[in-house]
């Protein structure tokens, strides 16, 4: 079966720099894959390429067979974007933001307002719809963020972080929202450093550290242990020190 | 050079000490910002910028405002007999430069909103952070002011004596440190006595009321002075000079022996070198002290505001009700045009910094309108107007006059403090982004332009009737294709997707120089068929074509040619 989105010898260099060292990765329709790494590992800088925010990259991208270079356009409208960092236009209100969105992504406007009220009002927002996202919490633009990635009915959706800010009860919503987009068939690759919400939502692990995939497997998969959780994994293949050690180390030069 | 500056900088510690600022965290300051400053923020996809591009453009830069210098030499060569008179109208016109930069341009260096989570919940006292702006400001005005200073330094050299040019660097430097400490003296005694809630609202008022003051100056105080007959000039009946600052500053040279037509000269030189000092040590004494409290208090109180006041009403209520969701409709058939012209629409409604930077211009238009026409020097004000109303020319300067409101706003209306939340453009399924910007600058036209053409065309035709009809639809249509040819040339960018630096600020303003040379061959053109209403009708049909053309080559705009970040 042809994969929804196959990474092909994929690499990105800012100068001298190595972000990304030749990536392969197939992603099938319907699959939650967690994407993991620790911090500066390339997790971003493979969303910005797989959403054609970055161009200038080596290897190869497939969407549905056609490679991504060829066919921006049609995979733009096929997927959702929820970023790592909240940057919205904060002096409109949600529903400016949302039809602003909704009309870059040509939806009509009976489609944004009906979509806008159901899904701001599943998030608890109906009431904020017409005041200023700059008076929002990062909870509350988080969910502003969420709504407009997700506007447009997408097939492909890349989350980057996207429980950033929420409380615990928006934190289970979300979990709840990956499984109803999961039931209806959306693909999902989610970036976290949430290891207990990557690890109960996702059905198959990719890890990478600088830039170099070190992990693609399910949970069981990746597993030496039985019970080793995700955590521990993530520990296991970066090498992380004991990090009792090191902030031993930390305090003790205060 | 960041080194050169901030040794220069700090070369004062002891005042600053003195002034309340803590020296340490002054330099700290402001190596950090002249750091910022050197560097431009990564764009969306990451591209740097390379260093020879941004040396190539600060030596530009440098050259034209050189060039731009030599029109201050004009009292300097006219009033060779009298120095202290030639400095007093030299410093004049660079005081009015500083004005004006320093009203548009840095007022949002100095109420900066990253402020409030970078450094205000750190243990700043507020001299400091002030007085660091204040020396940041400072480093960015004479990176502007002594290429162009450097004309008249020279000038005076060969004019009067080389004593002169000797002093005059301290001389400039005073008068930069006045200007700066004067204005932003001003904001903090408005922001001490008054609500911090109506703060914001205010400065846009302050900032026109600052651009007609400095309008007037500029185009009432020259023509007080007739420099043809300078020479035969009884400055007796001048006497009113004396008590102008830029008089005190002049009258420094005194102590080179240079000679000035009012006695107590030295009394005026003493002024000069103090005012500034005066300026400086009232202001950090007495008003920067609440400056940080004030920020946090505008900032707080504005979101209170907005908290508590919905803006647009019930929210069950649908987005087809508002007038502007229905314009946006009727005048863009593209969905994404749509979507530009709406949030232009709003942000440039809502966002402070864009009122701040467009509004002024629509005071200082009038103003210089009255400056040329309508004060001139030979003959009383009503003769004036009368001999400006018989004159068709009259009415074509008040038509390509307009050009000068709508350029600030097509050239504030791409750039945003919230650049990076255009992520949205490049993840949408975008394939003309020309659509995008052509939607927002439809927008632009619309509320900026507009409106302000009708009122003049309105005031035209009243005054010309008829006949200057053919000339109006003529410069509607020649306004429109200054305005395309300014965005294909030099703002192809989306609405609002880029941030605004010191070096954009600085770009803009030699860009804008130019781009006013536009206005002035159409006008010139327009001039020339003046008499001819049989090829008005015929150019007319030529101009029609011509903005359809440029429109679509908007529209056509790829993704190649959208500016990037590194680009503007």
């Amino acid at each position: 079966m042809t994969p929804l989105l196959a990474i092909q010898h994929l690499s990105k260099h800012y100068a001298d720099k190595t972000v990304l060292d030749d990536i392969n990765l197939d992603i099938q329709r319907g699959e939650i894959i967690g994407y993991i790494g620790p911090n500066g590992a390339g997790k971003s800088t493979t969303v910005k390429i797989l959403t054609g925010i970055i161009q200038d990259y080596e290897g190869v991208v497939y969407y549905d067979g056609i490679d991504i270079r060829n066919n921006l356009f049609e995979l733009k409208q096929k997927l959702g974007y929820v970023p790592e960092l909240a940057e919205l236009y904060e002096m409109l209100t949600p529903k400016e933001y949302l039809y602003f969105v909704g009309k870059l992504h040509h939806l009509e406007d009976a489609v944004i307002e009906e979509r806008m009220q159901n899904m701001m009002g599943s998030f608890g927002m109906s009431q904020h719809l017409n005041e200023r996202i700059d008076s929002f919490s990062k909870g509350m633009r988080q969910k502003v963020l969420l709504v407009s990635g997700l506007l447009h009915n997408p097939e492909i959706i890349f989350l980057d972080e996207p429980l950033s800010g929420l409380d615990a009860n928006a934190v289970m919503l979300v979990k709840e929202l990956l499984q109803v987009l999961k039931q209806q068939g959306k693909t999902i690759f989610y970036c976290s450093h949430m290891m207990d919400v990557v690890e109960k939502v996702s059905d198959r692990i990719v890890l990478i550290n600088n830039g170099k995939l070190i992990a693609n497997g399910t949970l069981a998969e990746l597993r030496e242990q039985e019970n080793e959780s995700l955590e521990a994994i993530f520990a296991r293949l970066t090498h992380a020190s004991n990090p009792a050690l090191q902030m031993r180390s930390f305090t003790d030069t205060q | 050079m960041n080194r050169f500056f901030l040794f220069i900088l700090m070369l004062p510690q002891a005042l600053w000490r003195k002034m309340g600022a803590d020296t340490e965290q002054l330099k700290a300051l402001l190596r950090v910002r002249l750091l910022l400053d050197g560097r431009r923020p990564l764009g969306m996809s990451f591209k740097k910028t390379t260093t020879h591009k941004k040396t190539n453009t600060a030596v530009t830069s440098s050259i034209l405002s050189f060039f731009f210098g030599f029109i201050y030499l004009m009292p300097i060569l006219a009033m060779q007999e009298q120095p202290i008179m030639a400095m007093t109208f030299n410093y004049s016109f660079f005081l009015v430069m500083i004005v004006m930069l320093l009203t548009s341009d840095f007022v949002n260096v100095l109420f900066d909103a990253r402020d409030k989570h970078i450094l205000l919940p750190r243990p700043i006292a507020s001299p400091t952070l002030f007085l660091a702006k204040m020396l940041h400001i400072l480093v960015y005005l004479s990176r502007s002011v002594v290429p162009m200073a450097l004309p008249s330094w020279i000038a005076i050299g060969f004019v009067f004596n080389y004593k002169m040019v000797l002093l005059f660097p301290l001389v400039l430097l005073l008068l930069m440190a006045m200007a700066l400490f004067f204005i932003n003296g001003i904001y903090l005694l408005i922001l001490k006595l008054m609500p911090a809630h109506k703060f914001k609202d205010a400065l846009n008022t302050i900032q026109i009321l600052f651009s007609i003051v400095v309008f007037f100056t500029m185009y009432i105080g020259p023509r007080l002075i007739n420099f043809d007959a300078v020479e035969q000039i009884n400055w007796q009946h001048f006497s009113w000079m004396q008590y102008l600052p830029t008089y005190w500053l002049a009258a420094i040279y005194k102590l080179v022996g240079a000679t000035s037509p009012f006695a107590s000269v030295g009394m005026y030189a003493v002024l000069g070198l103090i005012t500034p000092l005066l300026c400086m040590w009232i202001i950090t004494k007495y008003l920067s002290p609440s400056f940080m409290q004030k920020i946090v208090a505008v900032d707080a109180v504005s979101a209170q505001v907005e908290t508590a006041t919905p803006q647009t009403g019930d929210s069950k209520k649908t987005a087809k009700s508002t007038w502007v969701y229905a314009l946006a409709t009727k005048l863009n058939t593209s969905k994404e045009a749509q979507a530009a012209f709406l949030l232009t629409w709003w942000q440039t409604n809502r966002s402070r910094a864009f009122k701040i930077k467009v509004l002024p211009s629509y005071a200082m238009m009038p103003m210089y309108v009255i400056g040329m026409f309508f004060l001139n020097n030979d003959k009383p004000i009503a003769e004036s107007i009368q001999l400006a109303m018989h004159k068709q020319s009259t009415y074509l300067f008040l038509i390509y006059m307009t050009s000068y409101v709508f350029f600030n706003a097509i050239t504030y209306f791409i750039h945003s403090d919230a650049y990076k939340a255009s992520w949205v453009y490049f993840v949408a399924p975008i394939a003309q982004p020309g659509k995008v910007l052509w939607g927002g600058l439809k927008a632009i036209w619309l509320k900026y332009f507009f409106p302000f053409y009708c009122l003049v065309s309105v005031l035209v035709l009243s005054i010309w009737h008829w006949q200057a009809l053919p000339d109006l639809i003529i410069g509607l249509f020649n306004l429109t294709i200054i305005m395309t040819v300014i965005i294909l040339l030099s703002f192809r960018a989306l609405p609002f997707s880029k941030i605004e630096s010191m070096q954009t600020q600085q770009r803009k303003f030699l860009r804008g120089l130019f781009a006013m040379l536009i206005p002035f061959v159409l006008g010139l053109l327009h001039f020339l068929i003046l008499k001819f209403l049989w090829l008005k009708w015929i150019v007319l049909v030529l101009l029609a074509i011509a903005v359809y053309y440029l429109i679509d080559s908007i529209l056509q705009s790829p993704w190649a040619l959208i500016k990037d970040e590194s680009d503007l």
